[in-house]
């Protein structure tokens, strides 16, 4: 069965982008759009939902407000263009905060959390390696031992600390893939694992020497993957 | 057989569109279709609020347009936008931001046709 999500932002182009992202993921069914907090409120106290895209400041009611009139908690996931509520976010026990505007791949990082994998995220793998094709033959790769992974126009390039492996596909595919855990795409070219990033200075990270861009629009998802004291 | 990709305007940031859209035409031409029809509508908005002085309105109807450029990627006038929503919040008057704001405004002047012809492209 579907989850039932409504979204509640006063941006009409931020609505489409969203409702899109939705039904994209095929998964959800967006059963309610709203411009303002008073209307979605009035909404949510004839009908139970299971996800809240909710705009934080909006004319009349904010976001925030609206949490505050909930009779029942739904998984709230906050889409704002500010980064100022974290602290709020964190004290209402929202269950993702998204920047607008993000990637599909970000959208779908908020899924996992927000509900069971195999309900919300087709596809997802729990496996902690995959298999390509390189040189002929199926060679197994453990995420763990992959530094980060490079787009090359009709291929992409495993990089591991020991050798490179190049295989026929794209970045995107290869995405799809990946665990989300260890993973994530900086740039349109570079998908990265997480846990081998030495530095991270304005729009680049560093993973065992080498110098890999992070374009603008990863850069909010990667700074909120990394665990920031 | 390699897919051919569509090409933004070298204008506007492509590898930005490119991320968000992901080859998915559809969607950015009806995201660009709704911020042709809206911005003039939303500047004229901004433009009153501004000659009023109302620092408050003002603030909040540049808040509310800031996210819209980068769904078409201008994600730079997004951050020219946050510039004077942040300065609006630590000053409260319009006119600390006069400068700020009207470089903003020839900025998507300029850029509003370019949004536009982009949107013809994208319909083909």
């Amino acid at each position: 069965m579907k989850l039932q999500a409504i979204i509640v932002d006063d941006e009409p182009i931020a609505r489409s982008f969203l409702e899109r992202f939705c039904e994209k993921n095929g998964n959800l069914d967006v059963v309610g759009s709203f411009p303002c907090a008073d209307t979605a409120l009035q909404y949510l106290r004839g009908n139970e939902i299971d996800i809240l895209f909710l705009d934080v400041e909006m004319p009349g009611s904010s976001g925030f407000q609206l949490m505050d009139q909930l009779q029942y908690m739904p998984k709230i996931i906050l889409t704002t263009s500010k980064t100022d509520y974290a602290f709020e976010a964190f004290q209402y026990n929202v269950a993702d905060y998204l920047k607008k505007p993000f990637t599909y791949a970000r959208f779908q990082e908020s899924m996992i959390k927000v509900a069971d994998k195999e309900v919300v995220v087709k596809n997802e793998k729990k496996q902690d390696d995959i298999f390509i094709k390189s040189d002929g033959k199926f060679t197994r790769l453990h995420f763990q031992d992959i530094l980060y992974i490079e787009s090359m126009g009709d291929y992409v390039k495993y990089i591991t600390a020991t050798r490179h492996y190049l295989t026929h596909s794209t970045l995107k595919a290869v995405e799809e893939k990946m665990n989300r855990q260890h993973f994530i795409k900086v740039h349109r070219s570079y998908i990265v694992n997480l846990h081998k990033i030495k530095d991270i200075q304005d729009y680049s990270l560093v993973i065992e020497g080498k110098v890999i861009p992070i374009s603008k629009i990863h850069k909010p998802d990667v700074m909120q993957r990394i665990n920031v004291v | 057989m390699s897919e051919v990709k569509y090409a933004f305007d070298s204008r506007l940031d492509t590898d930005y569109l490119e991320s968000l859209y992901e080859g998915d035409k559809e969607h950015a031409s009806m995201i660009f279709e709704q911020f042709s029809l809206a911005i003039r509508g939303q500047l004229q908005e901004i433009e009153y609020h501004f000659a009023e002085g109302n620092s408050e309105q003002f603030r909040l109807k540049v808040h509310k347009v800031k996210p819209t450029f980068s769904f078409v990627g201008l994600p730079n006038l997004t951050s020219q936008a946050e510039l004077i929503e942040n300065q609006c919040i630590e000053y409260a008057s319009v006119g600390h931001v006069a400068q700020l704001y009207i470089d903003f405004r020839n900025n998507v002047l300029e850029l509003i046709p370019v949004i536009e012809n982009e949107l013809e492209k994208l319909k083909v």
